[in-house]
């Protein structure tokens, strides 16, 4: 009888008996649960819960998808906590625009050991889709960065948010499935980005920061706000390159320095003979210029344009304020328009 | 002694897995990051969708229905283009003829032409048959066409995007696709003909639909993939391609089974109507149908599955019993335009039947009432002009609607290209919408 438990061990460790494959199973499956649970317990460690108190918002001229009677999603806001994440021990929290867009009352910022602190906001960019929180504290905890030199397409991420009660932590696992997005400003990621977690922190196995989720909009989540398994991370050594000028309070509109004409493609529109408008921004060129949903782009200052990826390379070879001149087919008309060419707010 | 002879090997014991406890996810993340580059690099964009190559040489996949005009243009004559530019991973620019393209599988074959002396990285396709449910499988594709032309990387390089998950369902009959692989890798519009891969970096399947609610064109966590023996068995003949650049799936006609296996699970011939291929070799009524080509057929859905995955005009083997005596009956497929959703076969469509893409529910089934709009097809005659999911309808041509047969039947009494016009109420409003027809397709009703 006292030998037995030394003769499971030698089993163990000799992986020889059928019962000791069970076993070595069994300490894999847990080995693979506990790589992600430290990571999540790491990530949790800097990942706080923002309640924010708001007057008015300001996010109902979101984007119509046509056929979408029940409107968009984006054109509410939860009205629960959001994530947020320690970025420097001394009180510098980042999360996203979004969450902390409209006209506020107040922000207040739950740490991870319950602590309840007021916070000010102080600089954000849109485009982006970041902005910049201070706390009066020191002394809290940070991770370490991920080199973006080490990241690889299939490295395992969790993103984590802060529950709706603002104590326990959500974890979604996934792989980031491309580098490069944005100009390289960003990673994708299919691990689902949603309203809870977009402003908390990506991190990979070794439970370093590899960013900041953001950017849960119509591209990543559809336009009823169902994530699609593609989202987007702001590179930490990004959010660094942007500090100095949030802490000064700096609130730009863009940042992208893409020209952009506000539409959105029918990406599925085969027809050859030009690149399908699916949905017109708000604001956008586009819109100003009377561009309708349904129209047909054929030519942009005289390059033909047969697809999507066509108009994009075109918008692409011209600069922010240039005006372009366009020819669209709508219906059996085929229209000429001119307007000048807005910055890309989603970079 | 003993007891701490114990203590200390089960201490040692318990170091070992502790010191490997990031093993298995690093091992699975270290596989991943592989495939993802291979796979990457065989990639191909098209625009509005994906593809990859399947040989050195250039032949090239993706979906029929990335290069075709949309299904509701069916009946509507849209030569579609035989070249197409498409996007290799080095920002390369290249032309991809079209060979042959399989409205029914959604699987297009093409070519790009290599330099001399080029070669494209490819990806060799596995045994979709040998797969398993729960595996770990890669979706790579250019979701929402990003990274595609016009969105390079910062280093020139267009990056796919990858997504991991696994085989959530095998040989699924889903609508034109007769035996497909069920993920919930993240697959959205633009994935479209992209490869679902292995972790071998093999190719199981091409991505090709997803399923999808409350309009919402983004991943639920259900999509699926046209598998890759299917393939296989279509490549010789699309190689050679096929009959004016078409090639047609295969069905046994004139033979009915019962929709469900029986309490044994075997599945059994209702009728063989006389004078067709299956009757003339030899099947009969109250025959059971165990196997077509070593595969077993455990419903009428999967006996056509599995037949709709040979083209037409190849043989494949039925395994029947008839008295308890085995035996095997070769049969030559014939030539199908479209699967029908139920697995029974297809019927000749009606003649030239007008459509609106829309779908009317009574609020009682089959009883008089209000009649609603419960899904209006995108880009369809309906979504065109301006029909909308809740509407209800009140009156057809002047008519007034009892049921849904009455807009039903008024719409497939007139002809593709003629108009009707319906009246709709909406949100306390009433108006008229005039819908131009186009032409009902044979998977509608």
């Amino acid at each position: 009888m006292r030998l037995a438990p030394a003769f499971l061990a030698l089993a163990l460790l000799l992986r020889g008996a059928s019962a000791a494959s069970a076993q070595s199973d069994e300490a894999t499956l847990r080995a693979f649960e506990g790589a992600y649970s430290r990571a999540i317990e790491k990530a949790a460690a800097v990942t706080v819960s923002i309640t924010v108190d708001r007057k008015a918002d300001t996010a109902s001229r979101a984007p119509r998808v046509p056929g979408n009677f029940l409107g968009s999603a984006f054109a509410t806001r939860p009205e629960a906590p959001v994530t947020g994440l320690i970025y420097e021990a001394d009180g510098w929290i980042v999360t996203s625009y979004f969450n902390i867009q409209g006209d506020l009352r107040g922000v207040e910022v739950t740490l991870p050991d319950g602590a309840i602190h007021p916070a000010k906001v102080m600089g954000w960019n849109v485009g982006a889709d970041i902005a910049l929180l201070k706390i009066e504290a020191t002394g809290l905890a940070t991770l370490p960065a991920a080199d973006p030199g080490d990241l690889r397409t299939g490295d395992v991420v969790v993103a984590v948010g802060r529950g709706p009660d603002g104590r326990g932590v959500t974890a979604n696992q996934g792989i980031l499935s491309a580098p490069g997005r944005h100009s390289g400003r960003s990673v994708q990621v299919d691990a689902r980005l949603n309203y809870g977690n977009t402003g908390g922190p990506l991190v990979n196995l070794d439970g370093r920061l590899v960013g900041l989720c953001n950017k849960v909009n119509i591209v990543s989540a559809g336009d009823r706000g169902q994530n699609s398994g593609v989202g987007f991370v702001m590179l930490s050594s990004k959010i660094a390159e942007m500090l100095p000028s949030l802490k000064k309070g700096d609130r730009n509109q863009g940042g992208g320095g893409r020209p952009f004409l506000g539409v959105m493609g029918d990406v599925e529109y085969t027809g050859g003979d030009g690149a399908r408008l699916r949905t017109i921004l708000p604001g956008g060129s586009a819109e100003k210029a009377g561009l309708q949903s349904g129209d047909v782009i054929q030519q942009l200052n005289g390059d033909k344009i047969t697809n999507f990826d066509d108009l994009r390379g075109a918008i692409l070879k011209h600069k922010i304020g240039e005006t372009v001149k366009l020819k669209v087919k709508r219906a059996d008309e085929v229209l000429d328009f001119e307007m000048p060419l807005g910055e890309n707010p989603s970079e | 002694m003993n007891r701490i002879w114990a203590a200390l090997i089960l201490a040692a014991a318990a170091a070992t897995p502790a010191g490997a406890q990031d093993d298995p996810v690093k091992a699975l993340q270290k596989r991943v990051q592989e495939v993802s580059r291979k796979v990457s690099s065989a990639f191909v964009f098209f625009p509005g969708g994906s593809g990859v190559f399947i040989s050195e040489d250039g032949w090239c996949l993706t979906n029929h229905h990335v290069i075709a005009p949309p299904p509701v243009m069916r009946g509507v004559e849209i030569p579609a283009p035989t070249s197409y530019t498409v996007t290799l991973q080095d920002a390369k620019r290249r032309q991809a003829e079209l060979t042959c393209s399989d409205a029914v599988g959604d699987i297009a074959l093409l070519k790009l032409e290599p330099a001399a002396g080029e070669k494209f990285p490819f990806l060799a396709l596995a045994d979709s048959d040998k797969c398993e449910v729960g595996q770990y499988v890669l979706a790579i594709g250019a979701p929402f066409s990003i990274g595609a032309q016009g969105d390079p990387a910062p280093d020139g390089r267009h990056y796919p995007s990858v997504s991991l998950g696994i085989i959530s369902a095998l040989h699924r009959y889903q609508a034109q696709y007769g035996d497909c692989i069920q993920t919930d890798a993240a697959v959205n519009p633009g994935n479209s003909g992209g490869p679902l891969v292995d972790l071998d970096g093999r190719l199981v399947g091409i991505n090709g639909r997803i399923l999808t609610r409350y309009m919402n064109r983004t991943n639920s966590g259900v999509g699926f993939a046209i598998p890759s023996n299917q393939i296989r068995n279509f490549l010789p003949k699309m190689k050679e391609g096929g009959a004016n650049r078409r090639i047609f799936h295969g069905s046994v006609s004139g033979v009915e089974l019962y929709e469900f296996a029986d309490e044994r699970g075997e599945v059994l011939v209702r009728d063989v109507t006389a004078n067709t291929p299956a009757a003339d070799r030899g099947l009969r009524r109250g025959d059971t149908l165990l196997e077509v080509n070593g595969q077993k057929v455990f419903n009428r859905r999967r006996f056509f599955g599995i037949v709709s995955t040979w083209p037409a005009d190849t043989e494949v083997t039925l395994k029947v019993r008839r008295e308890e005596k085995t035996f095997d009956i070769k049969v030559p497929l014939e030539a199908v335009e479209e699967l029908s959703i139920t697995g029974a076969p297809v019927k000749p469509p009606p003649k030239a039947k007008g459509s609106t893409g829309a779908t009317f529910e009574d609020e009682k089934p089959g009883s008089d009432g209000p009649v609603t709009v419960t899904f209006v097809t995108p880009l369809s005659p309906a979504d065109t002009a301006g029909l909308m999911t809740g509407d209800v309808v009140t009156q057809v041509d002047g008519q007034n609607v009892k049921n849904r047969k009455t807009i039903v039947d008024r719409i497939q009494s007139r002809k593709p290209g003629d108009t009707v016009t319906l009246r709709v109420q909406r949100e306390g409003e009433e108006f008229d919408l005039k819908v131009k027809l186009g032409q009902l397709s044979r998977t509608e009703e």
